[in-house]
């Protein structure tokens, strides 16, 4: 199959080995034969350790126990194998080259002058078991640093120095057997196991393996070897144009998708930075609140609050003021204001009768004359000697009138206000008895209400504690809520970034499908690529239905491992994994529970969970390598461990123990179990390591 | 009589100026409520009873605009009381301004008291209330 296969595809399939085609029906076995440790740090000379494991009768032994004090080269075992199958690459990302020799430096025993001299080596035998297939792989490291520092990375197969493949491309090899950072998951270091869950990364790790654990990476692969495929078949036919024109889309799909998924990975980089900064925003204001903090984030409020009732007080205060100095004062005496209103009235019609007369007799004389003129009288008929005897009459009435009346006779005039002045108060009066009482009225109930409640909000501001104290909290939310903020906008950012992605890709994806069906359609007589084209379409709906399916299979693996090792009945009811890779649990009330909730024992058994069910789903055998496995576990947690997932978690578990973590007791719990036990002696004389077999008891025999 | 001037007594300069505290306003603005709310009294004040000792007003800074209205008011009580409104003029101003610093003074303690002064006019006001003795209450 791979021949064949491998005549159209040559450069696609060269790293797949033989059989891993199948990944996606068939189980995986890797089992590690031995490590090999020639001059690396403590342990000089040649240490061989064979992890093979045994069976008795039909009971498996999966455990090789190693054991050995603190200092004694546990983790340096357990970063050599890293370090064997991953070189400068080891500790996660790609190390500089300065860096790197450093890192080995560090590595070579530091006895005496012989750094030049001594060649540290590496070496790790593995079995690859795949459809039945079995493949045992050397993969040898040694470094030298005579005359310079250099690598040397040797790997075997069955025996034999694999010779189909280029030297360059070993550690890509290596890399696809055994990811990287799927590694990082099966050697897991029990101090930093939970750092995993802590910084809610599980998402970025799950993703990264997700898809090649579970053979999902190989459906990707098909499909693109599938559409290169198809366009290599075009090559040289009538439809170059379009075969280009397809080749540059596909080129730029894949360009895309790198992007996506670079953006991807920054997203939930970013997305569990503010998780974090989050739930140490809610930490902090719990503190806060148990300060009083409730108060102290109101406490601003209170004081715009205070301000804006004191600018309204001025205003109301500025208005009485300017009512006092108005007409107010008269306000108080409306009695007098009024027997001054009726006086001022009764002094005006005397001085208006007054004037009058005035003008009357001023033009007495006139009248007079007017009177006595014959043109007076030359339209009436009257007899000339009853003229004067009329004429006397009207002067002597119009006299009378201008007598002053008895009532005025001896009243001196109090005010003599002048016509303007009159006019003037009684405006007064008017506006003093009836508009002015009521705006004071108005204007202190306002004056009340508002004093009122700025003593309430001085109260309030009191009450608030000191600034001393809730300061430093105070701050310290500013600026997470400063980073918080920045963050969010990040995920915003890059959320676009997706969206725009996504779009483009759609777009690319629909300009592939038209051109695809362009090359169909020109091609039609070609039953090859119209085969190819169904694949592909199948191939795609395959895809999404055998991830959403392994998904929900990984999702009850967690959770059944989960509880199996919690041992707490219903603590967590249901377990989701959605689109991203992120992990909720939920307790039987379909309440989230928060992971950052979880205890350190709790977290590293949640961690433990996933990789049990990573392994459960993925039915990969890989095996699983543990330093210090029990440090942070209370005594019930350390037996369903040690009980439950030791025993029964895969065919081969490696562990790094301290005689107080796998002690006598849990050891002897063990020991059916144990195929393999390790001793590491270190010396303080000769500062060395040397390994003997058996655990810290050796009167137990293994 | 005519007058540009008008010296209160030291206890009522004293008030003024507690009352200028608790209220910001100048103590020629509340002369003018004094004045004004001692009309209410019914008793005629006795210009004796008051030294001239404390702060000396200037008339147009007291009555400012409103002069002719405080004059007139205060003739009117001086004809109400069988005084006469140009001769006692003067003396009776002086009266009932010091007899008003100490008849509100008791009654102010801040902006929005002043309203108190309106509801005791119109509840009525015993004659002698607002003698310089009940201020000491």
């Amino acid at each position: 199959m791979r021949k064949k296969y491998g005549n159209i595809l040559p450069s696609q399939m060269v790293l797949i080995p033989e059989g891993v085609i199948f990944g996606i029906f068939e189980g995986l076995f890797m089992l590690l034969h031995s490590l090999t440790l020639e001059n690396v740090r403590i342990f000089q000379g040649r240490n061989v350790l064979d992890f093979r494991p045994k069976t008795n009768g039909n009971t498996p032994k999966p455990i090789i126990l190693i054991g050995g004090r603190n200092g004694a080269g546990k983790t340096t075992l357990f970063d050599s194998i890293l370090l064997c199958l991953y070189g400068q690459y080891a500790p996660g990302n790609k190390m500089s080259n300065t860096k790197y020799e450093k890192y080995v430096r560090q590595m070579v025993p530091r006895s005496r002058n012989t750094s030049n001299t001594i060649r540290p080596i590496i070496e790790i035998i593995f079995e690859f078991t795949h459809a039945g297939v079995k493949k045992v792989y050397e993969v040898r490291r040694e470094w030298f640093f005579d005359p310079k520092f250099s690598e040397k990375l040797t790997i075997q197969h069955d025996g034999e120095v694999l010779s189909d493949l280029e030297r360059d491309q070993w550690q890509e090899l290596l890399n696809e057997l055994i990811p990287p950072r799927f590694a990082r998951l099966f050697l897991f270091d029990g101090e930093k196991i939970q750092n995993l869950v802590e910084d809610n990364a599980e998402n970025i790790y799950l993703r990264d393996s997700f898809k090649s654990l579970l053979g999902l990476d190989i459906v990707d692969r098909l499909r693109a070897d599938l559409g290169i495929f198809s366009s290599r078949h075009l090559k040289g036919s009538k439809v170059t144009s379009i075969d280009q024109n397809l080749e540059d889309i596909m080129k730029q799909i894949s360009d895309k998708e790198h992007l996506l998924d670079d953006v991807f990975q920054e997203r939930a980089k970013i997305k569990s930075q503010s998780d974090q900064i989050k739930a140490e925003i809610e930490r902090q204001e719990q503190i806060l609140a148990g300060e009083g903090g409730g108060y102290a984030r109101k406490r601003e409020e209170w004081k715009g609050e205070k301000i804006r009732l004191e600018h309204e007080i001025e205003k109301v205060e500025n208005e009485l003021r300017d009512l006092c100095a108005g007409l107010f004062p008269f306000s108080i005496t409306p009695q007098y204001c009024k027997i001054l209103k009726d006086n001022i009235t009764k002094e005006d019609a005397i001085q208006t009768q007054k004037r009058l007369k005035e003008l009357i007799q001023a033009n007495m004389s006139d009248f007079d004359k007017a009177i006595q003129s014959s043109e007076f009288w030359s339209d009436i008929s009257v007899p000339s000697e009853q003229i004067e005897k009329i004429r006397e009459k009207i002067v002597t009435l119009i006299k009378n009138q201008l007598e002053p009346g008895d009532d005025h006779i001896g009243k001196k005039l109090i005010h003599q206000v002048s016509q303007a002045e009159y006019h003037q108060l009684l405006q007064w009066i008017d506006e003093a008895v009836s508009r002015v009482p009521q705006k004071m009225n108005t204007l202190s109930e306002t004056l009340e209400k508002l004093t009122h409640q700025r003593q309430k909000i001085v109260g309030n501001i009191n009450k608030a504690p000191d600034d001393e104290i809730i300061a430093p909290y105070i701050q310290e939310l500013n600026k997470l809520n400063k980073s918080f903020g920045g963050l969010e906008e990040k995920l915003n950012t890059l959320d676009t970034s997706m969206r725009e992605l996504t779009f483009q890709l759609n777009e690319l994806n629909r300009k592939r499908e038209k051109s695809l069906e362009e090359i169909q359609s020109v091609k039609s007589d070609s039953k090859k690529l119209d085969l190819a084209h169904k694949v592909i379409r199948v191939l795609d709906d395959y895809a999404t239905e055998l991830q959403e399916q392994k998904v929900k299979q990984l999702a009850d693996n967690i959770l059944m491992c989960f509880n199996r090792l919690i041992r707490k009945d219903d603590y967590v009811r249901n377990l989701v994994i959605d689109g991203d890779y992120t992990i909720t649990l939920y307790d039987h009330d379909g309440q989230v529970i928060p992971k950052e909730l979880l205890s350190a024992g709790e977290k590293e058994i949640f961690a433990v969970s996933l990789l049990w069910g990573l392994t459960l789903t993925s039915s990969r055998e890989l095996p699983f390598i543990i330093d210090t496995p029990l440090g942070r576990l209370d005594s019930e947690h350390r037996g369903n461990l040690v009980m439950d997932f030791f025993q029964h978690a895969g065919e081969q578990m490696i562990i790094f123990s301290t005689d107080t973590e796998i002690d006598l007791e849990y050891f002897r719990t063990l020991q059916p179990y144990i195929s393999r036990a390790y001793h590491l002696d270190y010396s303080k004389k000769d500062r060395m390591t040397s390994i003997s077999p058996g655990y810290f008891w050796s009167e137990v025999e293994v | 009589m005519n007058f540009n001037r008008i010296r209160i007594s030291e206890k009522a300069t004293y008030r003024l100026s507690q009352l200028k505290g608790k209220t910001g306003l100048t103590p020629n603005i509340l002369s003018r409520i004094a004045i004004c709310y001692s009309l209410n009294d019914q008793t005629v004040p006795n210009p004796n009873d008051y030294d001239e000792r404390g702060q000396e007003l200037n008339r147009y800074t007291l009555t400012g605009e409103w002069d002719t209205f405080f004059i007139a008011l205060v003739k009117e009580r001086c004809i109400h009381d069988g005084l006469d409104p140009e001769k006692d003029l003067y003396h009776q101003l002086r009266a009932h301004l010091n007899r008003g610093v100490f008849g509100m003074y008791p009654q102010i303690k801040g902006l929005g008291d002043f309203q108190i002064l309106l509801k005791h006019q119109a509840e009525g006001i015993k004659s002698g209330m607002l003698s310089e003795e009940r201020s000491h209450e």
